[in-house]
């Protein structure tokens, strides 16, 4: 399961980076050639934006992400050292589920106030759309490693 | 103390030193000072999609791309072996050429964390494959990485000059001779750390017999290597593209040598390229997304603005001020990032140092010394989180490999302080 | 005194209960025409609800791009902002009515427009954008700003240049109407693009040019009067409603006294921008017959009817008549 929604996410945001990049070149060597095409800026910044949020899911799928943990680094414990590492979980749940929800929101304003970006005529505010997905992503893995802390401690025990 | 500022003082840290994932952490503590102030939940989400609206960003993918794939294609070989027969008997070469690239490329890249994906990506790789340590190869790359807001073209220059209604010409030209000086300053220490950590190239240690040949023939052999610099500088001086468009022009480069001329890489190869570039941007680029949150509502609250306050009118000496806004600035710095605290200081700090006499240029360039002494400093230093990605060591580690290299910037801050003649020169001269 | 507008809220005494009224604007400090703007209609804020309401001002972009200071307006997270008629357009479709090309040709028909076409442009815009529209600021012509030996004076000789234009249809259609090369370059690389010579020149008021130093990597100025550069004084909507009639009022007539104010402020400004030009060496001309320009450009109507919203015929048709008795009149 894991597995395939790490693949999932892979490909997704290469292919969404890689899309970036051909698009920006395009909008170079069609200015150099003098059929300048308008849409180019536009269309990259958008794949930019869903490369990255699709890509910190990845990122966070891989346990890539990064952090500091000065004092988490200190906690050796049998006990202790579950305690916080499910603490941090249930903080990264927290967040990513807060930003899932009211993402949803954003694309609910996004249908009543459309934002329509000027060169493409696309609804800019479906890009909460992706975002939602991502962090939805990054949700259920905290929520399957919370789980794995937890077998574990049991087992211990 | 209201809960507003327990949320940003108290919270913040302890999530960070708690190993909360760096992203969340800023996220989280942003999302409830959006809650304390009564706004919509809505802005929180909207604030992090929209810190990743500026277009300069792009240009961090694109190159941490660009060199995985020179990595895989054998490009960034054929220039590694060429430094090594160059310098290869000195201590600590690679670090002293990471720092110098580092200028090199700063005079196209107008961003920190753009540089040190650039030439960390290639280098950081290289100097751990010659047995270099990892904090070491990634602390130099990092601090390197700096240099790319000194020397013109430079992002934070423009806006400051914007802001303060400076030339942004002289501003550039301000830029140059303490962008040299600090070059040279940290060559000086990569010489020395590399020394203290036995990060010494061995000679022929990886058994290349192709480092034998003479140097001529090396050169010959990596002339399309040896062009991507060339086609960089160049497209961009002539006007073809921008800087951050170079940064994608990188990457098409790097591909077609790889596929047509080196003919090295793989389609997997190809893949692996893109999945470490997405793993790195995507850990990265969301810790500027919720970074820019954190601006918004700090900026909300005046609180940087009230920072200040504290410290003005304290004194009647313009060195004083300086040194005591510049020990503000970098404690600022910690948790903000460059364009935010420009944004955000320059109007008010522009107009107290002015009535002190002294010149908006000087200023200019203090404040971007010390916003790339902000790039490294821990929770917030970008700088830090590309090099710590790109040679796999944690933060905390590099955080502590990086503070010689953090002296060496407060000693340059310092005598840029006392000798304002080092900045101020450069553009007199070219006005008259 | 011209430079910075001299009064402010500062002095009115705070109190719990007090209303916060959270202004936010792009354009940096220094030389800016919509921190005046709302700094005046801040402080008119302050005296007309009796000190109910307490502006705080946060300028130079701090809250976010202009679009997305609308939509934190939308959402009341922000309560007034004052963006670019053409960064309001892609969430309010019916500010494009003031992108076209040649929809006036003076300041005093474009501020006639905004007065008689006001009431239609904000209930539209309510509906569009959720924010309402309650004053209004004028920076001024878009000029050509460009590097060149020769000045530009037909369509025809914008073929040579590589001309950086805002990301906004109408914009980019009237370009290429005059049979230029229109290329969307992000306003904070345009510097660098003109220094480096990706783009050889764009538009922009005097103002704009001026102070994004424009003038250090450009040698000539063309004036024309294609485009006015407008920003709306906007209100949080949902914030609107939630005052009370008295409030509500003080924000309406503090939001037209702004308006009245700041039009008779810019013009004098504008002059200073213009000295500090032609000082810095600018060759600044103007183009002294706009009817080619402007019939060439006004074949586009017709084809940008859909993009000012629903019954944009309607709206046109309305803003023509508007501009008839105008004429008519003077
Ligand atoms: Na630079
Ligand atoms: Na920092």
């Amino acid at each position: 399961m894991n597995k395939i929604l790490e693949n999932l996410f892979l490909a997704i945001s290469g292919t969404l980076l890689t899309l970036m990049v051909v698009v920006v070149f395009y909008g170079v060597v069609s200015r150099e050639l003098g059929w300048s095409v308008a849409w180019t800026t536009e269309l990259g910044q958008m794949l930019f934006l869903a490369s990255v949020f699709t890509g910190a899911a990845y990122a966070t799928l891989k346990k890539a992400h990064l952090q500091i943990g000065v004092l988490s680094g200190l906690v050796k414990g049998r006990f202790s050292q579950p305690l916080l590492e499910g603490g941090q979980q249930l903080v990264v749940i927290l967040f990513s589920a807060a930003v899932a929800w009211f993402a949803t929101a954003n694309l609910m304003d996004g249908f009543r106030y459309p934002d329509i970006s000027p060169t493409l005529g696309i609804n800019r505010s479906y890009l909460y759309a992706i975002m939602a997905a991502s962090f939805t992503v990054i949700a259920i893995h905290g929520l399957y490693r919370l789980g794995h802390i937890v077998v574990a401690r049991g087992r211990i025990q | 103390m209201n809960w507003l500022y327990m949320d940003f003082i108290v919270l913040l840290p302890l999530l960070l030193l708690l190993g909360v994932p760096i992203f969340v952490s800023l996220g989280i503590v942003g999302m409830l000072a959006a809650y304390l102030m009564n706004n919509p939940m809505v802005f929180a989400t909207q604030g992090i999609l929209n810190g990743l609206e500026n277009f300069a960003l792009l240009a961090i993918p694109s190159f941490i791309l660009a060199g995985n794939i020179m990595e895989k294609g054998g490009i960034t070989g054929d220039i590694i072996r060429i430094f090594r027969k160059l310098f290869g008997h000195i201590h600590g070469s690679l670090g002293i050429v990471t720092i110098f690239s580092c200028m090199f490329f700063a005079a196209i890249s107008g961003s920190g964390p753009g540089t040190v994906a650039a030439i960390g990506a290639i280098m950081i790789p290289a100097m751990q494959r010659q047995g270099y340590p990892a904090p070491y190869a990634a602390s130099v790359a990092a601090t390197g990485g700096t240099l790319g807001v000194m020397i013109p073209p430079s992002n934070p220059l423009i806006l400051y000059g914007v802001i303060a209604n400076v030339s942004i010409a002289d501003l550039f030209a301000a830029g140059v001779i303490p962008g040299v000086m600090i070059s040279f300053l940290l060559a000086g220490m990569a010489y020395l750390m590399a020394r203290r950590s036995g990060a010494v190239a061995k000679s022929g240690g990886d058994n290349d017999s192709r480092e034998r040949q003479p140097l001529g023939c090396l050169l010959w052999e990596a002339k399309f290597s040896l062009f991507l610099p060339v086609l960089i500088l160049g497209g961009i001086y002539l006007g073809f593209f921008t800087p951050v468009e170079a940064s994608v022009c990188a990457v098409v480069y790097a591909l077609v040598v790889s596929f047509a001329v080196y003919r090295q890489i793989t389609l997997e190869g190809l893949i692996a390229a893109v999945e470490s570039t997405v793993k790195l941007s995507g850990a990265l680029m969301i810790i500027v997304a919720c970074s820019t949150l954190f601006a918004k509502v700090i900026a909300i609250e005046q609180i940087p603005q009230q920072f200040i306050a504290l410290f003005s009118g304290v004194t009647e000496s313009p060195i004083v001020l300086l040194l005591i806004i510049c020990a503000v600035l970098l404690v600022i710095g910690t948790f903000m990032e460059t364009l935010s605290s420009i944004i955000i200081l320059a109007p008010i700090l522009v107009p107290l140092v002015e009535s002190y006499g002294i010149d908006p240029v000087l200023f200019g360039i203090l404040l971007v010394v010390t916003n790339e002494i902000a790039f490294l400093t821990p929770p917030l230093g970008v700088n830090l989180f590309v090099a710590s990605q790109i040679a796999d060591i944690g933060i905390g580690r590099l955080a502590i490999a990086v503070l010689p290299f953090l002296a060496v910037l407060v000693l340059a801050l310092l005598i840029l302080i006392f000798f304002p003649s080092l900045t101020l020169w450069l553009p007199t001269i070219i006005k008259a | 005194q011209t430079g910075e507008n001299p009064v402010s809220w500062d002095g009115a005494p705070e109190s719990d209960g007090q209303i916060a009224m959270k202004m936010g604007y792009s354009n940096s400090i220094s030389w800016s025409t919509l921190g005046t703007t709302l700094r005046r209609f801040g402080q008119l804020v302050s005296i007309y609800s009796d000190n109910q309401i307490r502006p705080r001002i946060y300028p130079g972009g701090q809250l976010g791009s202009e679009r997305e200071m609308i939509q934190q307006a939308q959402q009341g997270a922000v309560q007034v902002t004052i963006p670019a008629a053409n960064n309001l357009a892609p969430l309010a479709p019916t500010m494009n009515i003031f992108v076209l090309p040649y929809i006036v040709d003076s300041t005093d028909k474009m501020n006639n427009l905004q007065d008689e076409l006001g009431p239609t442009v904000t209930d539209r815009v309510i509906d569009e954008a959720g924010v309402r529209i309650v004053g209004w600021e004028n920076s001024g012509w878009r000029e050509f700003f460009y590097n060149a030996d020769e000045p530009i004076s037909q369509p025809s000789d914008l073929s040579r240049f590589k001309m950086r234009v805002p990301q906004n249809p109408i914009m980019i259609a009237t370009y290429e109407a005059w049979g230029a090369n229109p290329t969307p370059v992000n306003w904070v690389q345009t510097y660098n693009a003109l220094e480096q010579g990706v783009v050889q020149g764009g538009d922009s008021p005097i103002r704009d040019i001026v102070g994004a130093k424009f003038t250090e990597v450009v040698n000539r100025v063309t004036t024309l009067h294609y485009n006015m550069l407008i920003h709306p004084i906007v209100v949080s909507e949902r914030w609107f409603q939630s005052l009370d009639d008295f409030q509500k009022k003080a924000v309406l007539r503090a939001g037209r006294e702004a308006t009245a104010y700041v039009r008779w402020w810019q013009p004098l400004r504008e002059e200073q921008w213009w000295q500090q030009a032609r000082d810095e060496g600018l060759m600044i001309n103007a183009i002294e017959d706009e009817s080619e320009w402007e019939q060439q450009a006004q074949k586009l109507w017709p084809e940008f009817v859909d993009s000012l919203g629903s019954d944009g015929q309607q709206l046109l048709d309305e803003a023509k008549r508007i501009n008839a008795q105008y004429d008519q009149s003077h």
